[in-house]
């Protein structure tokens, strides 16, 4: 895995031929196709998933909330 | 009463197009039901050998097929996918049905909702026969990475069919579905339509919603169709696009008639090829097949033009950059608590943590987690993963320039066809270097094509790649259905 993930960044480091010092970075791909960046909605409240239907799939649950191991380590 | 059955039975033997199904159902001479049932079958006998399913929605198939046939008795107007079985690739959600993303991480979740571009489908009649395998969490070029075995391609069992969409592509290649749903975020599409001989859609960047893709990269991921033919996945399209409110990134574009566009003649289209994806590395078979393709182009009164995209080589790093620290990110939600796999005896939360995600991902995921984690991390972010961005954004402006110039730009979708399975899993960079026609779109966030042109010697397919301006998908279509007509 390291042997793998060093050959990956010397290969990535080909990027630096490139003199990129005055490029802004493209972050946000809807600016490139008319769409409106960070659409956001309306905030008003509406329905959001049902807590059974969700619990059906959790781990481990009391149907409330999702239960887990310890979370401070004595 | 003609036996609708045997009708059914004999259609099923060879590839359909979504107009002749639709028609025999509206016709009364074969029912969706009998369609449905056909594919089962065919799945049953071939899916042990390519294993292509990784699971099948019977109940739910079945539910809208009646409903179609009901339809169909009643001499209603049946909508545009009528009966047409498809096949949905395993990193799209189905409510109640298993969606793995091709991983142990989550193995058995049946997700509380439907991706938007699958409610689009069955809501235009598209009947779901099952949910298609592929590259753990969409990250390969092989569908080697599935965590439930690889696909095997129809056309050359021996081989891959390509990744990550493998499954996808294969089911339509081998007459499993007559169409079916893939995502695309570095290549994923193109590259399995093209080792399998069938077309394959890049939708621009926000034509169709991601809500329901369990993500891979955001700025990079798009749903986007395969099919048989160019005017199929043409109105595939068509049925997906459009604005979703419930994702922020889609785009308000107006949709055209994509299958309506795609059947226009493209004389006078300026059609550019670029230099540096005719280079060094290209197989020679598949360069031959591809120069026939453009001068079958040439010869429907096309205008050739050579183009130079001189940062080409630089989009296979930069896209490793970008797309593994987007993935760290969105990875970062398989802990094991709400959700998917739990690792067992873990005596603390953190412990939890790393061991769920030790044993629930597989080597490429992990791989691809630590690479953008590290890209993004203090002290390396700028050198790494802004950099990366600052690249991408040359390579976009490089394309818009080239846009100004001609209205298409074809390539090699593939520097080499389909390979054999396990040939290149030994090295991860030389498997990285497959994308290297694919990624340069996917980082511009333009749209393409894949579209069959040729084989070589030994009958392996050959695609070549048309790429469009942002949402010129119809250009796109236009010069791929000529390619597709001239049938190299």
């Amino acid at each position: 895995m390291v042997r793998d993930l060093n050959a990956i960044l010397d290969y990535v480091a080909e990027l630096n031929e490139l003199d990129t010092s005055s490029v802004v970075p493209l972050a946000q791909m809807s600016e490139l196709s008319g769409g409106a960046i960070a659409a956001l909605r309306a905030d008003q409240v509406g329905p959001s998933l049902d807590r059974a239907v969700v619990m059906q799939q959790a781990p481990e649950t009391d149907q409330a909330f999702f239960k887990v191991p310890k979370v401070i380590e004595r | 009463m003609p036996n609708q059955t045997t009708t059914a039975e004999s259609f099923v033997e060879r590839p359909q197009t979504i107009a002749a199904l639709r028609t025999e159902i509206a016709a009364g001479r074969t029912r969706a039901a009998d369609i449905a049932a056909q594919y089962y079958e065919r799945i049953e006998r071939l899916n042990p050998r390519l294993n292509v399913f990784l699971s099948l929605t019977k109940e739910r198939a079945f539910e809208q097929a009646t409903r179609i046939d009901a339809s169909a008795s009643r001499g209603d107007p049946l909508p545009p996918l009528a009966g047409v079985p498809m096949g949905i690739k395993d990193v799209l959600v189905t409510r109640g049905a298993p969606s793995t993303a091709g991983s142990k991480i989550l193995q058995g979740y049946r997700p509380p909702y439907d991706c938007t571009a699958v409610a689009r489908l069955e809501a235009a009649g598209a009947v779901l026969l099952g949910k298609t395998n592929c590259d753990e969490f969409a990250m390969g070029s092989s569908n080697e990475n599935s965590a439930y075995g690889p696909v095997r391609n129809p056309i050359d069992p021996e081989r891959v069919p390509g990744g990550s969409s493998g499954g996808s592509a294969a089911a339509v290649a081998a007459n499993l579905a007559v169409a079916a749903l893939g995502t695309d975020t570095g290549g994923s599409i193109r590259q399995p339509a093209s080792f399998c001989g069938v077309v394959g859609v890049l939708p621009t960047y926000g034509r169709v919603s991601r809500y329901g893709l369990i993500a891979f990269a955001s700025s990079l991921d798009r749903i986007g169709p395969l099919a048989a033919n160019v005017h199929d996945a043409a109105s595939l399209l068509g049925i997906i696009a459009g604005h979703d409110p419930a994702d922020a990134t889609s785009s308000p574009a107006p949709v055209p008639d994509f299958a309506a566009e795609s059947d226009k003649p493209p004389a006078g289209l300026r059609i550019g090829v670029p230099a540096e994806y005719f280079g060094e590395g290209l197989d020679p078979e598949v360069r031959a097949a591809v120069e026939m393709g453009i001068a079958a182009l040439e010869s429907a009164g096309c205008a050739i033009k050579p183009i130079s995209l001189p940062h080409t080589k630089y989009a296979v790093p930069t896209y490793y950059l970008v797309a593994t620290a987007e993935a760290s990110a969105n990875l970062a939600r398989f802990d094991g608590v709400r959700y998917g796999y739990r690792s067992a005896n873990s005596a603390t939360l953190s412990a939890m943590y790393s061991h769920s995600r030790d044993e629930g991902f597989g080597a490429e995921v992990k791989r691809r987690i630590f690479l953008g984690t590290y890209a993004l991390s203090a002290g390396y972010y700028d050198a790494y993963y802004l950099k990366a961005q600052q690249v991408r954004r040359l390579l976009a402006e490089e394309f818009m320039r080239a846009f100004a110039e001609v209205d298409a730009i074809v390539t090699p979708t593939s520097p080499f066809p389909a390979f054999k399975l396990g040939e290149k899993t030994g090295d991860p960079l030389a498997m990285y270097l497959a994308d290297i026609y694919t990624v340069t779109a996917s980082l511009a966030g333009i749209c393409g094509v894949s579209v069959p042109c040729g084989a070589t010697r030994t009958g392996l397919p050959v695609g070549m790649q048309v790429l469009a301006r942002p949402m010129g998908e119809s250009t796109a279509f236009r010069v791929a259905r000529a390619v597709e007509a001239a049938g190299i």
